[in-house]
């Protein structure tokens, strides 16, 4: 009897006990546990331990559960606890001042590192900062570049929990067309 | 006082066990079955467990024999929270301390037989020994054998790679 000749039942019950980092160990081991490792009722019974702790963050998921794919589901769960995990590892330790620009919205991605703010000049203009930078002085960038029309009032973005560098959908409220627009940007470096 | 009813059991290996019914009954699939077949001297035949293993299962229900059962339509969430909790009390923990093909064959067993909080030992305890593995690791201690290509392998790595890093 070893691990591998174990009935799939059995896998199963395994898979209940795991963490969330054990489950994606295991899935790499072979392709009976990858396959496992994709169910929904995995998910949905890891999902349903998360929220029995009550400071876990359960605004990642928009329906209920139990209607999501297993693909969604594993995704929402990923992004949650890729948060937890890059909030715990956040260095507090090194704490330096930084003054946005004077502009109308601005949002931290998660991960603390980058800042998007609507730039002072000419609010049509996306910035982003690096808070990690060594420089005396946290210069923005351009992310999105000055569009006459704009006006930035607000937004908001979603993480890519899959993709191996940081990338999320951005979601920016201008006031020209009163519309929401949504861009895809890669993080530069 | 009369003495606790008994019952005997025989394992595939035709080796026969009297034991306290109280004890057996932590067994789900004997309670079953006794309550079927009603009480009798005939040994109750466990065809799909051998006398070594079944003898570490009785140990175990001998010493848990005076714990609560477990309600059969307990609250899922509830049922999750026991599980997720990765601890196992002192007495379960040195118990559990087998080889790996015992480890297994008790797991299996206690499934079989319909031993909840055995199989719920048995269990986290395998996935104590994954935590804090990496993938080749957890091949090395279970003996898995790779079977992705290495493009699978790359790939599959790839979409996990973030989750690595702790």
């Amino acid at each position: 009897m070893s691990f591998s000749s174990l009935p799939d039942d059995i896998l199963f019950e395994v898979f209940t006990c795991l963490n969330f980092h054990s489950i994606i160990a295991l899935r790499q081991t072979c392709r009976r546990c990858y396959v496992m490792s994709k169910t929904k009722a995995i998910w949905l019974h890891f999902f349903h331990c998360v929220i029995s702790d009550p400071t876990s963050r359960r605004d990642v998921f928009h329906k209920t559960p139990s209607s999501c794919s297993s693909e969604c589901l594993e995704k929402s769960i990923t992004r949650m606890v890729r948060f937890e995990t890059n909030w715990k590892n956040a260095q507090m330790q090194q704490i330096r001042y930084f003054m946005p620009p004077d502009g109308y919205a601005a949002t931290l991605v998660p991960g603390g590192r980058w800042f998007l703010g609507s730039a002072n000049e000419g609010v049509g203009t996306l910035l982003y900062y690096d808070l990690e930078s060594r420089s005396p002085e946290i210069k923005g960038r351009v992310l999105i570049d000055y569009h006459r029309h704009w006006r930035i009032w607000a937004m908001d973005l979603a993480v890519d929990p899959t993709a191996a560098q940081l990338q999320f959908d951005l979601a920016l409220e201008l006031t020209t067309q009163g519309k929401i627009g949504t861009w895809r940007k890669m993080q530069p470096q | 006082m009369s003495a606790a009813p008994q019952v005997t059991l025989e394992s595939s290996d035709g080796e026969k066990f009297k034991v306290d019914k109280e004890v057996a009954e932590r067994s789900v699939l004997i309670k079953n079955m006794i309550e079927d077949v009603g009480e009798s001297d005939n040994p109750i035949p466990l065809p799909n467990v051998n006398a070594s293993v079944l003898k570490k299962v009785l140990e175990y229900c001998e010493h848990h024999r005076g714990d609560p059962l477990p309600a059969a339509d307990a609250d899922p969430s509830n049922d999750d929270n026991r599980k997720r909790a990765t601890e196992i009390s002192d007495w379960d923990q040195k118990f559990i301390q087998v080889d790996q093909e015992m480890l297994f064959e008790i797991i299996l067993a206690a499934n079989y037989m319909d031993i909840k909080p055995l199989l719920d030992v048995g269990c986290k305890t395998v996935a104590n020994m994954i935590k804090g593995k990496t993938p080749e690791e957890i091949r090395k201690l279970f003996n898995i054998v790779n079977d992705f290509t290495p493009e699978e392998e790359a790939q599959i790595k790839k979409e996990n790679e973030w989750a690595e890093d702790r």
